[in-house]
């Protein structure tokens, strides 16, 4: 009888625990610690260097508001959107995300995203504050606000080593047919020479740069009334022209670290990559061969990206508060130049003031580059992107490029040598599916 | 007399259930509500958003899932894959610890390289192989073109469906034949040694000692592990979706459909399909085997 007391008493004891272990988490560790709140900023700054840097911001923040805690949440680049997913699928998304915009239109989409608390950030800030292309391309469908707050830009184009060029007496390309030429008098693979580093991978990379040919050739995934227009003559020369261009690349599926190995070590004089490689080449010692142009057929097209802030829908007033000092701290010109100095180079400004700081300006790692500012500028002038067409910026692309239709496509016709009529009829279907 | 031990009986049944009932309960919440739920999911159209209503949509999700052939691609290459690396990393498991099974010099060294594979972390060996069947610098196409000479230009290792499927099978088995190894050395260990003695001096083959006592030994083991691996390799998505995109098995299709297109509600209803299908292959599997072990 008392073994049988005992026992049912130790069942008792192990279910009540299983039970606490069900439980919610207490309000102390989910909101706020007695008078503080508590809000996590999820970003991508998974490098040692860079997370100490969004830390020190967060303590500055910190000491100003000292009613604020803020816990910076750095996830892996690759596992981004999916844990935006999950955590949102969840209902616990981070107070403050960051997102380039395709991810913002996909959680403005999914109603992620407090989009009034985001336009009531950038009115405090003033509109006339950023510059216009980085406000063009993070306005909601309606145009009534933003699918984030916009903090700071990466732009793409091709990076052409000059001096290795020189050494063939052949001049920087301007046009697609110049771009080929050149690709095709270096390209020598037996000797580890490629004319040009191309990705062709099935990535989001891949479909970045290929979007610059398309654009370049007036080819789009939308028209103006959100009719998909994937198959067409204009996107099929593009997906044509990419073939051939990849065929002085590397070969097989390349990713963002076969481009950036190739170029920066000199087995190829040309690349299309984002200012991220700055830094890279930099240190590999040929900073002043490096010219940056545009594919140009019908007009220039750059690729970009606007890294936003996004403020997470569904909180309760004092989390949505605290986030939205936050995300203002940010766009301080001294913090925004302190965010921009994780990379230098890397990233670039989208707050006028910012450019003209001698914080920003003069710092050492920067100096190198400074004879590419009116190439970059220009890259931001020439900014286009996939589904943003007519003055309009379909939300709707975000989901087509998670899907990866473009870059399967691309991947077919490039490494797989699929029919590219086929498989622009094949994308044109996906992404009409998709629609529906 | 009978009646009191009825009586002690059903007092010892329920407390018995009294005794199970934490673990009942925590099957219940672990496999069970999450079961149930996906069964719900299922039947939805979910929005990524949890604040938004779901819409009850019948057997929609199912009737698309049976309606898209790359359902079946995936179906029929999953098969293909899971057959291959259970088969041959189960015989592969099996041969080895019949072989090893001896006191030899080097013996703790040869097993420690057998299960490294094993032990290693997933993400390590795979970055490994991406690197080694790189197309640009990968030391297969130094092997394949400098040293053998069998072609002047390299395969696209990874880039080619079959070629990547047989690369990662390759790998698939690599890794997981140890576990079979592990398991079948176990239970060879503690095997009576007298046995094969017997049989020795009764003149019997090395294929007869293996039917008449190995075998049966092993078997109860042999189904676990064939039964385990099925499942696990059955589901398998880390290993494929980063080692290359040209094999489509369901792990993948199914995190395509949940993650890229965000339809939790068809990736559910794959789940579930993917579960009843895999749940009667077990079931046929050990049914089977125990038959063969009746007969």
């Amino acid at each position: 009888m008392k073994k049988r007391l005992i026992s049912a008493l130790l069942i008792t004891a192990m279910t009540a625990a299983m039970a606490a272990g069900c439980g919610k988490e207490s309000n102390e560790s989910k909101g706020s610690e007695g008078e503080q709140v508590k809000i996590q900023f999820m970003h991508m700054q998974v490098e040692q260097e860079r997370q100490d840097a969004v830390q020190a911001l967060i303590d500055k923040f910190q000491k100003a508001n000292p009613d604020i805690i803020v816990e910076s949440v750095p996830v892996n680049e690759d596992d981004y959107d999916s844990k935006i997913a999950t955590q949102g699928g969840n209902g616990e998304l981070a107070a403050v995300v960051e997102y380039s915009q395709d991810q913002a239109k996909t959680s403005v989409a999914n109603q992620f995203t407090d989009v009034d608390a985001v336009k009531e950030v950038i009115d405090a800030k003033g509109e006339d504050a950023f510059y216009e292309g980085a406000l063009k391309v993070t306005k909601t469908e309606d145009g009534a606000s933003y699918v984030g707050v916009p903090i700071s830009s990466w732009i793409q184009g091709i990076w052409v080593n000059e001096g290795m060029l020189k050494e063939k007496n052949l001049s920087v390309p301007t046009t697609w047919e110049e771009v080929l030429a050149v690709a095709e008098a270096f390209h020598d693979p037996g000797n580890q020479m490629y004319g040009i580093a191309l990705p062709t991978s099935d990535s989001a990379f891949t479909e970045q740069v290929f979007s610059q040919f398309a654009l370049s050739n007036g080819a789009n995934v939308f028209d103006g009334s959100k009719g998909v227009t994937i198959d067409t003559p204009e996107m099929k020369e593009a997906l044509e022209y990419y073939k051939s261009l990849a065929a002085f690349s590397m070969p097989g599926s390349t990713e963002v670290a076969d481009v950036n190995d190739a170029f920066v070590g000199k087995h190829a004089p040309m690349a299309m990559y984002s200012t991220y490689i700055l830094g890279n080449v930099k240190k590999a010692g040929f900073a002043d061969d490096l010219t940056l142009v545009l594919p140009n057929r019908k007009t220039e097209a750059a690729y970009g990206c606007i890294i936003v802030l996004g403020i997470a829908a569904g909180m309760d007033e004092a989390k949505t508060e605290a986030a939205k000092k936050f995300v203002s701290f940010m766009l301080e010109d001294e913090n925004n130049v302190d965010w921009l100095n994780m990379a230098p180079g890397g990233i670039q400004p989208v707050i006028k003031s910012v450019d003209e700081m001698p914080e920003y300006t003069d710092l050492e790692e920067r100096k190198a580059y400074v004879h590419m500012t009116e190439e970059i500028a220009n890259a931001v002038a020439n900014l286009q992107l996939f589904g943003a067409v007519d003055g309009k910026n379909f939300t709707e692309m975000g989901d087509v490029t998670n899907t990866g239709v473009i870059s399967k496509m691309i991947n077919n016709v490039v490494v797989q040598n699929a029919d590219a009529a086929a498989e622009l009829t094949a994308a044109q279907a996906a992404v009409e599916k998709l629609m529906k | 007399m009978s009646k009191k031990k009825k009586k002690l009986g059903g007092s010892d049944t329920k407390f018995a259930m009294l005794l199970l009932s934490p673990s009942i309960l925590l099957l219940a919440l672990l496999i069970g509500y999450p079961l149930i739920y996906n069964i719900v999911i299922s039947c939805q159209d979910v929005p990524l958003n949890p604040n938004l209503p779901s819409e009850f949509i019948g057997l929609k999700n199912y009737i698309e899932v049976f309606k898209d052939p790359e359902f079946y691609k995936s179906v029929l290459v999953t098969l293909s894959f899971t057959v291959v690396v259970t088969g041959i990393s189960t015989l592969l498991g099996l041969i080895l610890s019949i072989f090893l099974n001896r006191p030899f010099f080097g013996k703790k060294l040869v097993n420690s390289i057998i299960i490294l594979s094993y032990v290693v972390p997933a993400v390590c060996l795979i970055f490994t192989w991406r690197y080694m069947f790189n197309n640009i610098y990968g030391i297969m196409n130094y092997f394949v073109i400098d040293v053998l000479g069998i072609t002047d230009k390299a395969p696209l290792w990874f880039d080619q469906p079959a070629i990547a499927f047989i690369l990662v099978s390759i790998f698939a088995i690599w890794k997981f034949f140890p576990y079979a190894y592990l398991s079948f050395t176990a239970i060879l260990q503690s095997m009576d040694n007298s046995l094969y003695e017997a049989a020795d001096i009764d003149g019997a083959t090395s294929w007869e000692k293996f039917k008449v006592i190995t075998y049966p030994a092993i078997k109860p083991t042999l189904v676990t592990v064939v039964s385990l691996r099925t499942i696990w390799v059955f589901y398998i998505y880390t290993e494929v979706y980063l080692l290359t995109k040209q094999v489509n098995v369901l792990g993948v299709y199914l995190y395509d459909m949940a993650f890229a297109t965000h339809d939790f509600g068809k990736a559910a209803a794959i789940s579930i399909v993917l579960f009843v299908f895999i749940f009667a292959l077990i079931m046929l599997i050990r049914k089977k085997v125990l038959k063969v072990e009746e007969d």
